[in-house]
Parts: structure tokens; C-alpha cells; sequence
């Protein structure tokens, strides 16, 4: 992987006193006998881009899960603007603001590009004006107005990416999850996606949480990272420093993070 | 006194529908197929038996071996014709061409032996069992004896057979079982062939005591369905133990309540276990 | 354009040179077909959820006119709205039991639902007559009590609901219940994640196709004057109620008409071979055969499959 122009593009940090976005305190989830999450507490101001990582099996999509409102967590609470929002459903979450992304793509096959946007802009612009428009807006602003009547399985991977994170950002989402939306792509295609979720970062001042596997990705995106470890919290700052932490280093099996500068 | 006759007479009968239900769930435990031609597989087991009695005189019981062989053999047949093609595809397709089997299965067996109920006249129907006050038909102790011969050969089957194995691997993952070099097709013909000769047998063990019609596979089949999914769908040992509960809550609503709404409870217990327990009570969480 | 001159078709049949009674009378068994595949479609094809269980909706939509009427002398044309309201009462208490199943085991807990009514409805005779059914007073040309003699106002009656469903579908589709119905349909969790309320949307899905499904068993019960418990909740009329909807195409406004249409031709076709045969049962032969082979070479449906050749021809052309 050629590095990317990582200072240039990497997404705003607003450290100025905002309330946080979104703060989860002793968050844990207990899957019987396995403990997926323990005691995970962090807050994200607004605008930030926060990368979720490490390795296979450390809690990063329980974390999505529960965050998004699909699981429960056993302990602990989530905040969502100052809100208590732990015990509201996943579809109010997103009316809320807080949108995700699938690891693998899941879009409505039977609909439209253009229609598996609307679905989502009209639950949270109930007024049929506003959604329609927001629905052109964010074909806009995806490129996608060439492929809005189309359905998804006729166009591309990048291109149903596109449509997933448009679905995500329609009716003013205000904290975006990202679940590994660059795999599976090309460098180039990647290169562009990643300067789409930023100009979204930039123009509307959109939170944003990734997860991704591929290291340098996400260096180019956070500002920040958080590392998991076996359900537990071991490390949270600016990647340089995150790199150099022994503990991370740890449990990347001794090695140096890959791709971490 | 009553109550204890209701609860055994209800383990005999259970037993039998637990036989019925096993085969059921068991192609859907493998192959996902919801096979509502089940009861029609039974139905055809039920005439080998009725017929083997009446045109050779052999008794039912030793027909049982026979149906489980050419039911088992129609299975194969049936499977390769039609099953195979919708293993693994929408649920209301593969719904749809059982239900369709089922009624030209039915047509067919009403106009080749006609639409009227026949009894086996074997002898079977008039012995019982007296302990005290308890009188229990020989037919449908021997009928629960089979029953339970089956269900521990089945479980051992699956267990320690090589295709026993094999059969519990596609039903765990296919794709899997395909890259580790099994034939996934080839397993699921004997899985079939399985569950339609678990049929066959389960009718040739029926008509001992229950007079056979074209239509009985219908009417047995919602015992069946609730068996099954009160047994958790795709569990063997479930199924039987499924049937053997609606067994006893046949009979014991029967002593209690009316024998004419001897299902209705059944109905409220099954849709009280899918609304807390979608999975019944012996089913494993569902991997897809 | 093809629409309206169908309509015209069916509406003028009573002046056609052939027709008599009988096929004016099957006119009316096909369309109230057609009606029940549509709306079970609005639930099973267009929200995905299906229903084996239409019976229970479709036998409370004809118990409820018809005994209103015998009790109380209450008209159908007012019958049929608390029949609906039962029937919309009915699907959300269904659907507040099992809205949370899926698939296979969504169909199983709504077929035993609908097989426990049919057993209920045998066995309070002195309110549902029955075995032999319940039937309605019979009181000749009455048009305040919904019946006439011969077959043609129900004609009208019955094609004015197949149009009325059929325009309704068109208009779900593009309406935003449907595209949220259709999200639900595609996948739940993306869906959810869109933030479409899944439960509700399903249950006021369920219960508008519990509405229109009792709408059409007062129909049936005002034409066949007789209702009976296996007619009604039994399990091949589960069956039947998909067919429409499954032979012409899942989800589609057009497919319940053309699929309903052809079973019933079907069906009439095979009676007549089996009453050239002089075999008793030859038809539901034919019929199941007929069924067979549509689901396994055409499983998208009629429609479902014109799409799909069309649609290989364009990428071929390309």
C-alpha cells in the first residue's frame, strides 16, 4: 500500500469543549459464557473521525451492534447528545441521527437506487417535499444520479457502496458508522469512496466512526483510534501515538501495527 | 385412575406421532425442505401395510420392514425428480411444490384405490393389555415399541454411521461439507430417502390400529407439524418427544374438557412456545 | 388502455352471445378468487411475510356478515364494515404473537392459528352451525340484503373489488407503507437500520390484508349463501388463497389477476377432461400436476418470468 497523503485528508478533529456526539460508559455485553464487551467507556465530539480497530474477534462489530441498537448491552449506558438512548430500538436511533453501514453490503434489492434512499431520507423528513428533495441531494452528492433507477443488483460493488452510505446519510444523520465499506474494492475505487466520506465529514460536520481492516485506510480517514482488545478498551489517541504504544504492539502479536506510520 | 390411562394411552399415541414428526423434521434439519407430502408419504406406507395384509395375509407388523424400504425408495425417486431442484431456494417455492405433490399424490391414491377408509381386519385391533383398570391395545404398545426402536436407531444412526455423520455435516454447513470433499447431493438422497422410509414406517405401523384413507395424511399432518415444531424443527429426539406431548395433551384434554377439542390446547401450547421459544423446546439456534 | 377494455370485457359478459349462468357464475368464482390472492399479496408479496393463515381472515370476514345478518338483520352493505374491523383485530392479534417469526415459521404459526378456528367452528354448532356450515336466509331479489338471484350484479359487485384492489396495489407500491413494506421484505435489519418502525409496518400491513380478505368472505358468503368450517379456515383453502399471487407474480399488481385467472381455467379445463374421462378425481390431478410444473419451471411467477426473459434479451442486445 503506497501511502496516502495522510496529513491532507485525514477528517477534522474538534477538540473545542462541544458535548460529545456520542458516550458510552461501562458498556458490556455477555454473550453467555463469552464477555464480547467489558467496561468500554469513550466519548466522540462532533466532527470527529474515529477509527475502530483491532484484530479478529475484538469486540469491534458488537460494538456497531450495540451502539446501532441491534444488541443490547448487559451493563452500561450509551448516550447519544446528552440523551440516555440505551434502551431505544434501532429504527429510532437512526430517526435520531445515527446511521450505519453493513461489512457486507445489505441494500433493498427490489428497489431502486433511488428508492432505497427515499425509504430512509422519508423516516426522518416525514414531509414528502423534503425527502424527495433530500433524495436528489444525496444522489448529488454520491454521484449516483446516473444509476437512480436502476436496482442493485445491476450495478457495481463500489457502486452499491455508494448507495448504502447515501441510504446511511439521507434525512440528516448526524453520527456515521462505517463497517469496513472500502473492502472489497479497488485501490482506486477506495481512494475515491474515501474522498466522498470526507467531503460528507467536511460539508456537513458528520461524525463518523470506521471500522476497517486494511490499516492504512483508516490512518488516512481518523484522526483518532480506538483499539479493542478481547472486549476491553486498551488504547484511544492519535494513531502516531496509538502506534508506539506497547500494549497495542502487544496485541498486534509483537509486531508493529501494519501499515501504522 | 382415569388421568393415568388418559397420560399412558397419550405416550402410546404420542409415540406414533413422534414417529411421523421425526421424519419430517429431519429433511428439514438437512435440507430445509418443509415437506408437506409427508403425511402422504405416510399414507402410502399405511396402504403397503393394508395391502400386505390383505392380499398376501402377511401381518402388519412384519410389513413395517417393507414399507420402510419402498417409501424409502420413493423418497430417493421423489428427491431426485423434484426436491433437489429447491434445496436451498425461497421458502414459498419449495412450500408450494410439497403442497402441490401432496394433493397429486392424494388424487392419485383416490383413484386407484378409491376415496373409502379400510380397517386391517388382522386382529390386532381387538387385543389388549389389562393391568387393573388400565386397558392398553396391543397394537399401539407394539405400535410405540417400533416407535422407539426408531428413534434411538436414528439417533445412533446419525451418531456413529459414516452417512450418519456425513448427513449431520450438510445439515450443519453444506458449503463446508462440499470443500472437505462430501458430496453434498449424494448425502442429501439418503437424507431423504430416510425421512420419506421414517414415513413409510410410521404408516405401516399406524394401519395396525387406524383405518387408512387417502385423505389421513392430511389429517394427521398438523399433529405432525405441531409435533415438530414444538420439538424444535429439525431435532429428532424433539420431534418424538413433540409427538408424545401432544399425546398426552390429546388425551388428557379429552378426559377433561371434550374429545371433540382434544386440539385445540395444542394449538394454544404451540403458539405460547413460538412466541417465547421460536426455536421449540430442543432446537438449536439456527446457524443461517 | 388494456386495463379498461379487460374491465369492459368482464362487465359487458352477461351480454354475450354464449353466456349463460354458469359461465357468468364462474366469472364471479374467478374474480373473488383474484380478490383473495390480492390481498393476501399485500402482506405475503409485498412485506414478505407469509401467511398460510388468510382462512382465519377470510372465515371471520363471512361468519361475522352472515351472522349479523341472520341475528341481528343487519344489511352486508353495513355487515361488511365490522367484518373488516374483526378481521384487521384479528391480524394485529396474530401479528402481535408472531410478527417476530420469519419464513417458514411465520407460515406455520398462522396455518395453526387458522386450523384451531376450524376446529372452534365445528364445534359451537348453535353459533356456527357446525359441519354443515352456517348459512344465510335466503330472500330472493334483495338488494338491501346483498342477494339476487342470478349471478350478474355479483358480477359487477365482485369486479368493482378486483379493480378497486387491483388500482390499491398499484398505489401501495409507490406509496411510502409500501416502499417501507418492501424494505422489510428485502431485509429487516437494513431496513430498521434505515429507520423504518419493522414491527409496525408489518403489523398495519397484515392487518390492511386481513381487512381485504374479509371484505372478500362477505362477498362469498352473500354469492354461496353457506359458509362452512373447512371452506373457510381449513388448510386447502390456506393453500389456495396463494396460488393466484405465486402463478402470476409475488408482489405484483398485475399478478394475482392473471395468475387467478389461470388456475380457475385450469381447473375447469381438467373438470371437463375428467367428465370426458369419467374419472372422478382426474381434475384435482391435472390441477396439482399443473401446479407442479408451473412452480417448478416458472418459480418466479408469470410475471416474475416475463421480467426476467425480458430483461436476458436486453443484456443479450447489448
Amino acid at each position: 500500500m503506497a501511502p496516502l497523503d495522510v496529513a491532507a485528508r485525514r477528517g477534522r478533529t474538534m477538540t473545542a469543549a462541544a458535548s460529545p456526539v456520542l458516550e458510552l460508559s461501562g458498556v458490556g455485553r455477555r454473550f453467555g459464557g463469552l464477555q464480547a464487551l467489558s467496561d468500554v467507556s469513550f466519548a466522540v465530539t462532533q466532527g470527529e473521525v474515529v477509527g475502530l480497530v483491532g484484530p479478529n474477534g475484538a469486540g469491534k462489530s458488537t460494538m456497531f451492534e450495540v451502539i446501532s441498537g441491534n444488541i443490547a448491552p448487559s451493563s452500561g449506558s450509551i448516550r447519544f447528545f446528552g440523551k440516555d438512548i440505551t434502551k431505544l430500538p434501532a429504527f429510532a436511533r437512526r430517526r435520531a441521527g445515527m446511521a450505519r453501514t453493513f461489512q457486507k453490503v445489505r441494500l433493498f434489492n427490489s428497489l431502486t437506487v433511488e428508492q432505497n434512499i427515499a425509504v430512509a431520507a422519508m423516516q426522518c423528513l416525514p414531509e414528502p417535499g423534503r425527502w424527495q428533495d433530500e433524495v436528489q441531494s444525496v444522489l448529488t452528492r454520491m454521484r449516483l444520479t446516473a444509476q437512480a433507477r436502476r436496482r442493485p443488483p445491476e450495478i457495481t460493488l463500489a457502486d452499491r457502496k455508494k448507495v448504502e452510505i447515501g441510504r446511511a446519510i439521507a434525512g440528516g444523520c448526524t453520527l456515521l458508522m462505517l463497517d469496513e465499506s472500502l473492502s472489497g474494492l479497488t485501490r482506486d475505487e477506495a481512494d475515491e469512496l474515501v474522498e466522498e466520506i470526507l467531503g460528507i465529514n467536511r460539508g456537513r460536520g458528520l461524525t463518523i466512526i470506521v471500522v476497517e481492516h486494511v490499516m492504512p485506510v483508516v490512518v488516512a480517514m481518523a484522526a483518532r483510534l480506538i483499539v479493542l482488545k478481547t472486549g476491553t478498551l486498551i488504547a484511544d489517541g492519535p494513531p502516531a501515538e496509538v502506534a508506539r504504544d506497547p500494549v497495542v504492539i502487544e496485541a498486534y502479536l509483537g509486531s508493529r501495527p501494519h501499515g501504522l506510520a | 385412575m382415569e388421568l393415568v390411562q388418559a397420560l399412558l394411552s397419550g405416550v402410546l399415541v404420542g409415540g406414533v406421532y413422534g414417529l411421523f414428526a421425526m421424519g419430517f423434521s429431519l429433511a428439514f434439519g438437512v435440507m430445509r425442505i418443509v415437506n408437506f407430502a409427508h403425511g402422504e408419504l405416510v399414507m402410502i406406507g399405511m396402504y403397503v401395510g393394508f395391502f400386505a395384509f390383505s392380499l398376501a395375509g402377511i401381518d402388519p407388523l412384519l410389513a413395517v420392514p417393507v414399507a420402510l424400504v419402498l417409501v424409502g425408495a420413493l423418497g430417493a425417486g421423489l428427491y431426485r425428480l423434484i426436491y433437489r431442484r429447491f434445496v436451498g431456494r425461497a421458502t414459498l417455492q419449495q412450500l408450494l411444490v410439497a403442497i402441490a405433490l401432496a394433493l397429486v399424490l392424494q388424487t392419485l391414491a383416490q383413484i386407484l384405490v378409491g376415496p373409502d377408509a379400510h380397517a386391517v381386519q388382522s386382529g390386532w385391533g381387538s387385543r389388549f393389555l389389562l393391568i387393573g383398570p388400565i386397558f392398553l391395545p396391543y397394537a399401539e404398545l407394539a405400535a410405540f415399541a417400533v416407535a422407539l426402536v426408531c428413534v434411538v436407531g436414528i439417533e445412533l444412526l446419525l451418531g456413529r454411521w459414516r452417512w450418519g455423520q456425513m448427513i449431520r455435516a450438510v445439515a450443519d454447513d453444506p458449503e463446508i461439507a462440499e470443500l472437505v470433499g462430501m458430496n453434498a447431493q449424494r448425502v442429501n438422497i439418503v437424507a431423504f430417502a430416510l425421512s420419506a422410509g421414517l414415513a413409510g414406517l410410521a404408516g405401516a405401523v399406524l394401519v395396525m390400529y387406524y383405518p387408512v384413507s387417502p385423505v389421513v395424511g392430511a389429517t394427521l399432518m398438523p399433529i405432525a407439524l405441531i409435533a415438530t415444531v414444538l420439538g424444535g424443527l429439525g431435532s429428532i429426539g424433539g420431534a418424538f418427544i413433540g409427538g408424545i406431548l401432544c399425546g398426552i395433551v390429546e388425551q388428557v384434554t379429552s378426559l377433561f374438557w371434550n374429545a371433540a377439542l382434544q386440539d385445540v390446547p395444542l394449538y394454544v401450547l404451540l403458539l405460547v412456545i413460538m412466541a417465547f421459544l421460536p426455536q421449540g423446546l430442543f432446537g438449536r439456534q439456527s446457524a443461517h | 388502455m388494456l386495463l379498461v377494455a379487460l374491465v369492459a370485457a368482464v362487465a359487458t359478459l352477461p351480454l354475450w352471445p354464449f353466456a349463460n349462468n354458469y359461465i357468468v357464475a364462474l366469472a364471479v368464482r374467478t374474480l373473488l378468487f383474484i380478490a383473495l390472492g390480492q390481498a393476501w399479496n399485500v402482506i405475503a408479496g409485498i412485506g414478505g411475510m407469509l401467511s398460510l393463515g388468510h382462512g382465519l381472515f377470510f372465515g371471520l370476514g363471512a361468519y361475522a356478515t352472515g351472522l349479523l345478518f341472520n341475528s341481528f338483520g343487519l344489511t352486508p352493505w353495513l355487515g361488511l364494515f365490522p367484518a373488516m374491523a374483526i378481521a384487521a383485530a384479528a391480524g394485529l392479534l396474530v401479528g402481535l404473537v408472531t410478527g417476530h417469526l420469519r419464513g417458514i415459521y411465520f407460515a406455520l404459526a398462522t396455518v395453526v392459528m387458522s386450523l384451531a378456528f376450524e376446529k372452534l367452528a365445528r364445534y359451537f354448532v348453535d353459533l356456527t352451525g357446525g359441519d354443515t356450515g352456517l348459512s344465510v336466509t335466503f330472500r330472493g331479489d334483495a338488494p338491501w340484503a346483498m342477494q339476487w338471484r342470478g349471478p350478474t350484479a355479483f358480477l359487477f359487485l365482485s369486479l368493482a373489488v378486483v379493480v378497486i384492489y387491483y388500482l390499491a396495489t398499484r398505489a401501495i407500491l409507490r406509496s411510502r407503507f409500501g416502499l417501507e413494506l418492501q424494505a422489510v421484505r428485502d431485509d429487516e435489519g437494513a431496513a430498521a437500520a434505515s429507520g423504518v418502525n419493522t414491527f409496525r409496518t408489518k403489523l398495519l400491513g397484515l392487518m390492511l390484508s386481513a381487512a381485504m380478505t374479509a371484505l372478500v368472505g362477505t362477498l362469498y358468503m352473500q354469492f354461496y349463501l353457506n359458509i362452512d368450517p373447512s371452506t373457510a379456515f381449513g388448510l386447502f383453502q390456506a393453500i389456495q388463497i396463494q396460488l393466484p399471487a405465486l402463478i402470476g407474480g409475488l408482489g405484483t399488481a398485475g399478478g394475482p389477476v392473471i395468475g387467478g385467472a389461470l388456475m380457475i381455467l385450469v381447473s375447469e379445463a381438467a373438470n371437463i377432461a375428467s367428465g370426458k374421462l369419467n374419472l372422478q378425481g382426474v381434475d384435482v390431478l391435472i390441477y396439482g400436476l399443473v401446479l407442479l410444473l408451473v412452480v417448478m419451471r416458472a418459480p418466479l411467477g408469470i410475471i416474475g418470468e416475463w421480467h426476467r426473459w425480458t430483461s436476458r434479451r436486453a443484456g443479450g442486445a447489448r
